[in-house]
């Protein structure tokens, strides 16, 4: 299965995040303006997230 | 709906977030680990479980291993992934997951969860929806509202035909009850508002925004968000606005009056009418584009004489927790034979007046004194001829009504040898409303008569 796979976990949670990012995007377009912090909060950890798998998988390359 | 009790499985916040956006209107309970979720599960009652297929980097697809731990308790588990593996999808079906989706597309993919959920545990016993929700034995009335179900969880539009008093309220709540979507069931009559009332009903207002708003009042289509809007009698909407709701419908927001700021809202529309849409097409009082809109689904209900099978169950549903009725055989026989132009509303009527009368056996003298009070309506255009609506049409209503009185005054005339009095006395009029009609429309010497175009 894919778990064998090194790249395979760190890619998954790329898509994930993906998916939640894209949602919560277009739920920050129609949301309340108060709830709007707390959208970006939510979109920021998604990038960050993100941003660490790709770390991850980098430095997996250079391995 | 039915508010659901679900578990979500979840290790990611902003995937939290998305989840408990989209089951708004449910219990909803969240687990972030695999240890958590199991001690939820074992100590609690769901009746669905997201699980996500992967809680953490480093995580061993602990999701496909919680689905044991829910079946054991009987909850109805779904799996949620980014990955479109083939051997994901099938391990997981393997293992008894009920359901499984692909992240991404949440609002969709929920929504068809839900209404799977629902269809296998509700309407895959259609005998309950038909006992229960919308009581009908018909056979045509059944397969009519088992087409209906198959469409509830898709969103499209629904229309809804029939006689008054068939039930089209109550079968497009049994409709929403099926349909997965979280939010409420808002009805609507569109005969009982102005267009003036009717838009501050749907759109709702800001205080301030017309005389009378004293404060700020939510509409039907915000209240109706996640939900789905019931339009009773939509034949009788303006044309004005059939324009402003099909422009809220297309583009799934409206202003509220007096603001400036756009409401969003994601209902879905069932709409129901007695009359001919067709024809109010061809009239100019319906837009196309909006029946258009409207009209996904057609499903007919047949007025009660046509699926008589359905009264004494209908009793026995009205009946259930008070006096049970007992009826005279010529009682029954002469129900089932029985007319019903108020169709169901009728029944229903009439069996509260039962169930609060003192016999313990109805009988058929009975049933014909409480069914002589009802008032009859016309059968639709009985009274009306063609001549009389289009000369309507051409000179105004008020000009038809004094032609047509002007006629009714002048055959009882004959009949009663040009005796004004008699008349006036038969038909009940003032001697004004006599004498103003004569002079109108009674030929005038070598000339036509005055009021008939």
């Amino acid at each position: 299965m894919e778990e064998n796979n090194k790249t395979e976990k760190p890619l998954h949670k790329i898509r994930s995040q993906c998916a939640s990012l894209k949602t919560i995007a277009e739920m920050f377009k129609t949301c309340a303006a108060e709830k709007k912090p707390e959208l970006l909060a939510l979109m920021k950890e998604a990038g960050q997230d993100i941003m660490d798998c790709l770390a991850r998988l980098e430095k997996d390359l250079k391995n | 709906m039915d508010k659901l009790k679900i578990l979500v499985v979840e290790d990611e916040n902003p995937a939290q977030a998305v989840m408990a956006a989209q089951l708004t209107g449910h219990a909803v309970d969240f687990a972030k680990d695999k240890k958590t979720a199991q001690k939820k599960l074992a100590g609690g009652s769901y009746d669905l479980c997201f699980l996500d297929l992967m809680l953490g980097l480093d995580d061993n697809y602990s999701g496909l291993k919680l689905i044991a731990d829910a079946k054991s308790k009987g909850f109805y588990s779904v799996v949620m992934t980014s990955s479109d593996s083939d051997d994901i999808i099938n391990k997981a079906y393997e293992l008894g997951c009920d359901d499984f989706y692909i992240k991404g597309n949440e609002k969709t993919n929920i929504s068809a969860v839900i209404a799977k959920y629902l269809q296998r545990g509700k309407s895959g016993n259609l005998n309950k929806v038909f006992s229960e929700g919308f009581i009908t034995e018909d056979p045509a009335t059944r397969a009519n509202v088992t087409e209906a179900l198959k469409y509830a969880a898709s969103g499209s539009p629904i229309l809804i035909l029939g006689p008054t008093g068939t039930g089209k309220t109550c079968l497009a709540q049994v409709i929403h009850q099926h349909s997965g979507r979280p939010g409420e069931f808002v009805a609507m009559n569109c005969s009982a508002y102005t267009e003036e009332l009717m838009e501050a009903e749907l759109f709702g207002y800001r205080k301030g925004a017309f005389t009378g708003a004293n404060e700020t009042r939510k509409g039907r289509l915000l209240q109706a968000d996640n939900g789905t809007l019931f339009l009773d009698e939509i034949g009788s909407m303006s044309l004005n606005m059939q324009t402003k709701l099909l422009k809220a419908i297309e583009e799934k927001s409206f202003y509220p009056l007096g603001s400036d700021k756009p409401e969003h809202s994601d209902f879905r529309i069932i709409s129901a009418t007695l009359e001919d849409l067709q024809a109010l097409i061809t009239q100019g009082r319906l837009r196309l584009d909006f029946f258009q809109r409207i009209h996904g689904l057609t499903v007919n209900l047949k007025p009660l004489r046509e699926r008589a099978c359905d009264i004494f169950p209908l009793i026995r549903q009205f009946t259930r927790g008070a006096r049970q009725l007992s009826f005279a055989p010529d009682a029954k026989t002469f129900m089932l034979q029985y007319e019903w132009p108020g169709n169901i509303r009728e029944l229903k009527k009439l069996v509260d007046l039962l169930v609060s009368g003192t016999e313990n056996r109805v009988t058929l003298e009975t049933i014909r004194k409480h069914l002589s009070q009802e008032l009859r309506p016309l059968p639709p255009g009985g009274f009306l001829t063609d001549a009389q609506y289009k000369y309507a049409v051409e000179n105004g209503l008020d000009g038809a009504e004094e032609l047509f009185t002007y006629e009714i005054i002048r055959r009882n005339m004959q009949e009663n040898n040009g005796n004004k009095s008699k008349v006036m006395v038969n038909l009940k009029i003032s001697t004004n409303l006599l004498y103003a009609r004569l002079k109108k429309f009674e030929p005038t010497k070598g000339g036509e008569p005055d009021g008939r175009k």
